[in-house]
């Protein structure tokens, strides 16, 4: 039953979603056939570095979804590692798809760099400010390129 | 799914409400209006399963984290019980085609009861196929599992059995195909047996005839005018003779196959014979089996030139450290009669010498007691001369040296001479020991 709620709850999302979209992402399945694995494009927000970008991601939500949170992977355009991020302590099952990418797309205008999800990047976002924007901003315009 | 398991309760999570629900009845873990809701101390409304699941991964609210346990948890007011149960929805059965619709508490009851598109299984146990409720009625008439009864032979079973049973039922009225006349099945093949419209083949087909024609024909027509008529003892003949050399044949396979099993039955003996010889005769075995393999008509002509196997080797260096060991034995035994001859005579030498020194010690003895009379012939005093010849010489030397200065001196260098002569022998002594 638990694993059937998890399905049940995500067909629901899915459907609102769709039904009415959120501005600043969309949503979608990777596979139609499998309500657990999403996929979702984060839409760069205007007036931040990220403005015009397009952010590929996969949301893997766990068969106890709710109550455990899903992992989600960044597919940065180009060949940069995946972003990864699961944050199991501070996850409520109260959180929605669209709570999440709300979260994350906050998460991108102002991070959080006492837990990064990515060290490095980080790292250059504290010290070398400059180079991180440069970097972003090349991201940016590639992933508007794949388009 | 409930789609599938009539049986199973209903899911007031997963119902399709008739408006919008206010979004206050909702619960924010399943997104469904309230089931069974709890509330918990700081203000939170969750339904019962759901806040339930939550606490079993972290003690706290999920909405705004405070420290929450599950006796903590108190039944929500009956006002919200009241409003979630008294939403208007659609019954879960909708997509099969029931149109109800009804207050969400009362939607189970529709299930169980009214709903005419729930799915139940056949009443017949080996049918068990699910049928919307709607439908029994007319599945039961159909069903291919009920029981009905054939026409004609009057007997009972299964629906889907009866059709197949229909083509072979005994007691249908058959129509003979040739000659019009009417039979129960059961009697159907006998007829055959003397229709005089069915088609029968020559009596002489097997011989090659290839006529085919209605029974009645078969006398009067066709053997008239059979070619293999007038052959026929002949082609009787033929195949009695035929059939007997079949016979004849099959025994002597018979025949044949037992004498091929003797014939294995020897090899093997053969073979083992050969094994249980070999241990004994290696070297002759051995080589006969591995020319055997290759040549089975050469006989062995020369046993040297066949490369040794490693039994061989093994054979023969047992063999040499044999003869190697009698060797040490003989010479052991000849060293052992050498060393006991020469023991022997060494042994006798010995006892010769000491026969001449007991001899001479005889003599010494008897010297000394000449010299020792001669002594007390002159001095006289028999005390001392009983002493002197019972004590050691050189006590009585010792004691009588001051009485006689001259003769004193002579007997010295007499007990001198005897005292060496003396430890030479008990140096000779010692040696033999």
């Amino acid at each position: 039953m638990a694993s059937e709620q998890g399905a049940l709850l995500l067909r629901r999302q899915l459907r609102d979603l769709t039904k009415n979209p959120v501005e600043g992402f969309s949503a979608g399945l990777i596979s139609d056939n499998n309500i657990y694995e999403w996929e979702v494009l984060v839409i760069g927000t205007p007036d931040t570095i990220y403005e015009g970008g397009f952010f590929k991601a996969h949301l893997i939500f766990p068969s106890t979804y709710p109550m455990m949170p899903p992992t989600m992977k960044f597919h940065p355009p180009g060949d940069d590692k995946y972003g990864y991020e699961k944050a199991s302590e501070r996850w409520s099952p109260v959180h929605t798809v669209e709570t999440i990418l709300i979260s994350v797309i906050s998460m991108l205008s102002s991070p959080n760099d006492e837990s990064p999800a990515n060290i490095e990047a980080a790292k250059e976002w504290r010290e070398d400010y400059p180079t991180f924007k440069k970097k972003v901003q090349r991201i940016v315009r590639r992933s508007a390129d794949m388009l | 799914m409930s789609h599938t398991d009539p049986m199973a309760e209903v899911d007031l999570h997963n119902l399709t409400f008739t408006e919008t629900v206010n979004a206050n009845l909702i619960c924010c873990i399943c997104h469904a209006p309230f089931v069974e809701p709890m509330a918990s101390p700081c203000g939170h409304i969750f339904c019962e399963s759901c806040i339930y699941q939550a606490l079993e991964s972290a003690s706290q609210c999920p909405v705004d984290r405070s420290p929450l346990a599950l006796s903590d948890l108190k039944t929500a007011v009956k006002i919200i019980h009241n409003m979630v149960n008294e939403l208007q929805t659609y019954c879960p059965r909708v997509s099969f085609g029931c149109n109800h619709v009804g207050q969400r508490h009362m939607i189970e009851h529709h299930l169980k009861n009214d709903c005419e598109y729930t799915l139940l299984p056949c009443e017949l146990e080996e049918c068990g196929e699910l049928i919307l409720k709607k439908d029994m009625n007319s599945h039961v008439e159909t069903c291919r599992y009920r029981m009905s009864e054939c026409m004609m032979c009057r007997k009972k079973m299964r629906a889907f059995e009866l059709e197949d049973h229909h083509e072979l039922c005994p007691a249908e009225i058959v129509k003979c195909p040739h000659c019009e006349i009417t039979n129960v099945r059961s009697d159907h093949m006998k007829h055959l047996g003397e229709c005089p419209e069915h088609p029968i083949p020559c009596t002489l087909s097997p011989f090659g005839c290839k006529w085919i024609g209605a029974r009645k024909n078969l006398a009067t027509i066709h053997q008239k005018e059979c070619a293999y008529e007038g052959i026929k003892d002949f082609l009787y003949q033929q195949k009695q003779r035929e059939d007997a050399l079949h016979e004849e044949l099959n025994y002597a396979r018979r025949g044949y196959e037992s004498l091929n099993s003797q014939l294995e039955g020897i090899n093997t003996q053969v073979s083992h014979m050969q094994d249980s010889l070999s241990a004994m005769f290696p070297s002759y075995f051995q080589s006969y089996r591995s020319q055997d393999m290759y040549n089975d008509d050469e006989p062995i002509t020369d046993l040297n030139d066949v490369p040794l196997s490693p039994q061989e080797i093994i054979m023969s260096d047992n063999e040499r450290l044999k003869n190697d060991i009698e060797t040490i034995t003989a010479n052991i035994a000849s060293l052992e009669l050498k060393q006991n001859v020469a023991l022997m005579t060494e042994t006798l030498r010995m006892q010769e010498e000491m026969q001449s020194l007991r001899a001479l010690c005889h003599g010494l003895r008897m010297q000394m007691h000449y010299v020792l009379m001669e002594r007390r012939g002159n001095v006289g005093g028999p005390s001392t001369s009983t002493a002197g010849a019972n004590a050691t010489p050189g006590a009585s030397t010792s004691t009588n040296a001051p009485t006689n200065p001259i003769n004193g001196i002579t007997r010295m260098r007499n007990w001198i001479g005897w005292s060496f002569i003396l430890r030479r022998i008990m140096i000779t002594f010692r040696l033999l020991m």
